[in-house]
């Protein structure tokens, strides 16, 4: 007996230390290469061929947060209505439009609609808590958005806070896919307000800008996405975006080198590189495939 | 029944099984260690910071996007004997190396202002050098790194109701 407990104790110790160095092991296989000859030779022995790569992309806030939100009219009707959330049923729509959702409660919080940012806190809430993405929004923030009435500066930080709130705690309960199809969903909102946003195409914009640079966010996330090749629902959702995905790929390009300076202040200041530049006809194309897939994901009708 | 065997067994084992779970123990750490000292009240949290776990044999790379018209604040954070943190600016069209705080000592934080929206990799390494080989071979910590940002003009947002 004494044999045999002393045996399956040695057993479980042995069974922790393998389990945890079997991530590095892993990462040494799959890794490359990155050191450059400038580094120093002690640097370059040390380090091995292990590489994490993390792709990241903006919270619809700060999507939206880039456009000059002086220029534009609250338009209520391109938001999706808070009773469609009881309309979803299965976890992905579920997930997709609280990635909607949150985004219209940026879009309000931007424009200081106070109650309409409570009303969809509350919708977010209660969808947030359907897919069991829980304490991501608690009763402290709701009392916070009550109390910050006036101040847009709070709202607007608190509705980002939601955000990050879940992808941290997607991120701690190992839940890329969530991350993943929370983050298209918010996605495809900015871009869909956006677009909603510009009456009429005029190239040199700030908002048409805006529009040609979300390839960048775009990019990340459908790199992201690429890492949960066997996840049905994510690699199902990047079959419905290549559409889009289609249009930004031919986006053309112009401009020159990037610069970085360093200004009085020791700041770095980095201008020039390259600019990607939306045509009307790619314009009006964005808009028609946006709100096609806004339309499926939220199961409205009409564009 | 030796009691005593028993119990260094489970120490040994609770010794390695958390470290296996410290990468959740990480997702704060930029809100946490040491980059707290860098935080600026006129300056926004930019959602892209991000704290996970590595070791100096480690390399890890960020892609990022950058709004422009911003001036950002990077600061990176780690344990004590994990430093110097070697971080890197990518331009990831060109791998161009647009910023290596090689040049400036391997400094921690850097303020930095982008005139126009852009994607950078940010590629970091600890050159850990107050670990012994040992350690460097064994020690894996959190790693923050913390972005903030500000328009570059003060934005003039109105209430529309």
């Amino acid at each position: 007996m004494r044999w045999f407990l002393k045996l399956f104790f040695l057993g479980a110790a042995s069974m922790a230390v393998l389990v945890c160095c079997k991530t590095n092991r892993e990462a040494n296989r799959t890794g490359v290469n990155v050191l450059s000859g400038e580094e120093s030779e002690d640097l370059k022995n040390r380090i091995e061929d292990i590489k994490k790569v993390f792709f990241l992309c903006p919270s619809p806030a700060e999507m939206l947060g880039d456009i000059d939100i002086n220029k534009f009219d609250y338009q209520s009707w391109f938001l999706n209505p808070k009773d469609n959330a009881d309309t979803y049923l299965d976890m992905k729509t579920q997930t997709l439009n609280l990635g909607i959702y949150i985004t219209d409660l940026a879009y309000n919080a931007l424009f200081g609609r106070h109650q309409e940012t409570l009303d969809y806190f509350e919708t977010v809430q209660t969808l947030s808590e359907k897919i069991r993405v829980t304490g991501a929004i608690n009763d402290e923030m709701i009392r916070r958005v009550k109390d910050n009435a006036v101040n847009l500066d709070s709202l607007f930080a608190i509705s980002n806070e939601a955000f990050m709130n879940m992808v941290s705690y997607c991120e701690k309960n190992s839940r890329s896919n969530t991350i993943s199809l929370l983050s298209i969903g918010a996605f495809i909102e900015s871009l869909y307000l956006a677009i909603n946003m510009a009456a009429e195409f005029q190239e040199t914009d700030q908002l048409i800008n805006h529009l040609a640079e979300q390839k960048y966010a775009l990019d990340n996330l459908v790199s992201f996405a690429e890492t949960m090749p066997d996840d049905k629902s994510v690699s199902g959702l990047l079959v419905d975006m290549k559409p889009i995905r289609d249009i930004y790929e031919q986006l053309q390009t112009e401009g020159g080198q990037t610069v970085v300076k360093k200004d009085s202040t020791n700041k770095l200041v980095v201008s020039g590189g390259k600019k990607i530049v939306l045509s009307e006809k790619d314009f009006l194309r964005l808009k028609q495939e946006t709100g096609k897939i806004r339309n499926k994901i939220t199961g409205n009708s009409g564009t | 029944m030796n009691i005593s065997f028993i119990k260094r067994a489970w120490i040994i084992a609770l010794i390695f099984i958390p470290i296996n779970s410290f990468t959740q123990e990480c997702l704060e750490y930029y809100r946490e260690g040491d980059c707290t000292m860098d935080i600026n009240r006129s300056y926004k949290i930019y959602s892209q910071s991000k704290s996970f776990m590595m070791s100096p044999l480690d390399s890890v790379d960020l892609n990022i996007v950058m709004y422009g018209q911003k001036d950002y604040i990077f600061s990176f954070c780690t344990h004590a004997k994990l430093y110097p943190i070697h971080f890197r600016f990518i331009d990831p069209e060109t791998q161009k190396i647009l910023y290596d705080n090689l040049s400036d000592n391997f400094i921690e934080s850097v303020g930095m202002g982008f005139n126009v929206t852009r994607n950078l990799t940010v590629r970091i390494n600890l050159l850990a050098r107050r670990a012994t080989d040992n350690e460097i071979s064994e020690k894996i910590g959190c790693v923050g790194m913390l972005i903030q940002y500000k328009n570059y003009f003060a934005e003039r947002r109105h209430v529309q109701y």
